[in-house]
């Protein structure tokens, strides 16, 4: 059973090494990608990191050019999800929020009718997601379908005190195409005394 | 060796008017610093200020910086600009009239910052979805020593207990120098 790598393994003493650790990462050719913490002081035991990031880089088969890309956290698909956004697509600019829905947007991404080989990327980032706060998600995307797409910035607050332990993205309504790449990484504080000073007032 | 390192982290445990990290080390290429925040500001965001020092020196509080901004308020778009201003001005810290759960994102991209022959921009992505607001700006420290200081302070509030502040460093590759 491998040890986290911050956790020396001749001491067991907790050490500060590289801040990004590689979760898991799912290269679907489904509806759905599903990270699910696995609760066991490993690698992919969500509990350890301060935040998550997943980078992808997608497309779907959706019927016309572009569709949504949703994020649901711990299975939960109540209204319980607040979104603001902010979108160019070509000469105009546009947003718009929503305080109460089902979901997280984490993006836009090319459809089935797009340009061959277009495939959109997105980043998300999810904070303190340990904590008893509501969780807070922002996300950038970029759908180019040369002439046409999006370019989007999210954020996004899950109303739930609750601790990550899932993390499902959605083509809506769609299979995501073979070659879709996600990956998820888990983002750790410092954890020994820091090598900076920081002072509180 | 890592390539991104934890620096410091700091998890208030009580409301604090400012937060500051000195002595920082000139050893990594960039710093990116990640933030969960809420403020004592009874409406709206509590905005706030990003300064700098260098040469282990306090933070420069004279009118040497400037930002650049997009935003949205809801359906509402637009942008505005600063310039001779007190510090890099953010937004993203939840006010006391949203739900007591409610804290603001915040990502906060500084490079090169160790160069002591260029002047330090900023890249910031922040907002609070449950106001609801978002901002994506540029900042500038219209100075050319290197960071070894960074400190958020408001003119408008504190920062409550729980608000999370963690600063990286990330590292080049030392073999194509």
């Amino acid at each position: 059973m491998a040890l986290p790598a911050y956790i020396d393994a001749t001491t067991g003493a907790i050490t500060d090494g590289e801040a990004w650790v590689a979760i898991a990462s799912a290269e679907p050719d489904s509806a759905n990608v599903q990270f699910v913490s696995t609760d066991d002081g490993q690698v992919g035991d969500f509990s350890q990191y301060m935040d998550l990031k997943i980078v992808g880089y997608v497309r779907s088969l959706y019927s016309g050019v572009s569709t949504s890309l949703y994020l649901n956290l711990n299975n939960d698909a109540g209204s319980n999800y607040a979104q603001q956004y902010l979108y160019g697509s070509g000469a105009a600019v546009a947003a718009g929020s929503v305080a109460s829905t089902t979901y997280a947007y984490a993006g836009w991404i090319a459809g089935n009718t797009a340009t061959a080989n277009i495939f959109s990327a997105f980043t998300v980032d999810l904070f303190d997601i340990n904590s008893g706060k509501y969780k807070s998600v922002i996300a950038q995307s970029a759908d180019d379908r040369d002439g046409a797409g999006y370019v989007a910035l999210f954020t996004n607050t899950w109303q739930s005190q609750a601790a990550i332990t899932e993390i499902d993205l959605t083509g809506v309504g769609v299979t995501l195409l073979a070659g879709t790449r996600i990956d998820l990484f888990g983002v750790l504080p410092r954890m020994t005394p820091p090598s900076a000073t920081v002072t509180v007032a | 060796m890592a390539i991104i390192e934890a620096i410091a982290t700091t998890y208030l445990e009580a409301d604090a008017s400012s937060v500051e990290f000195s002595s920082i080390p000139a050893t990594y290429e960039h710093l990116q610093l990640r933030v969960n925040g809420r403020g004592t500001r009874a409406t709206d965001t509590m905005y706030h200020y990003l300064q700098f020092g260098t040469g282990g020196g306090a933070v420069d509080t004279g009118a040497n910086y400037a930002f650049h901004e997009m935003y949205a308020y809801s359906t509402t778009v637009g942008a505005v600009s600063g310039t001779g201003e007190t510090g890099i001005k953010l937004h993203m810290m939840a006010a006391a009239n949203l739900d007591a759960a409610v804290y603001g994102a915040q990502i906060i991209d500084i490079l090169d910052y160790a160069n002591a022959n260029k002047n330090t921009t900023t890249l910031t992505h922040e907002g609070v979805a449950s106001d609801p607001n978002m901002y994506f700006l540029s900042g500038l420290w219209d100075a050319t020593g290197a960071v070894d200081r960074i400190k958020w302070s408001s003119p408008v509030g504190s920062f409550v207990r729980g608000s999370e502040f963690t600063l990286y460093g990330l590292k080049d590759n030392p073999t194509v120098n």
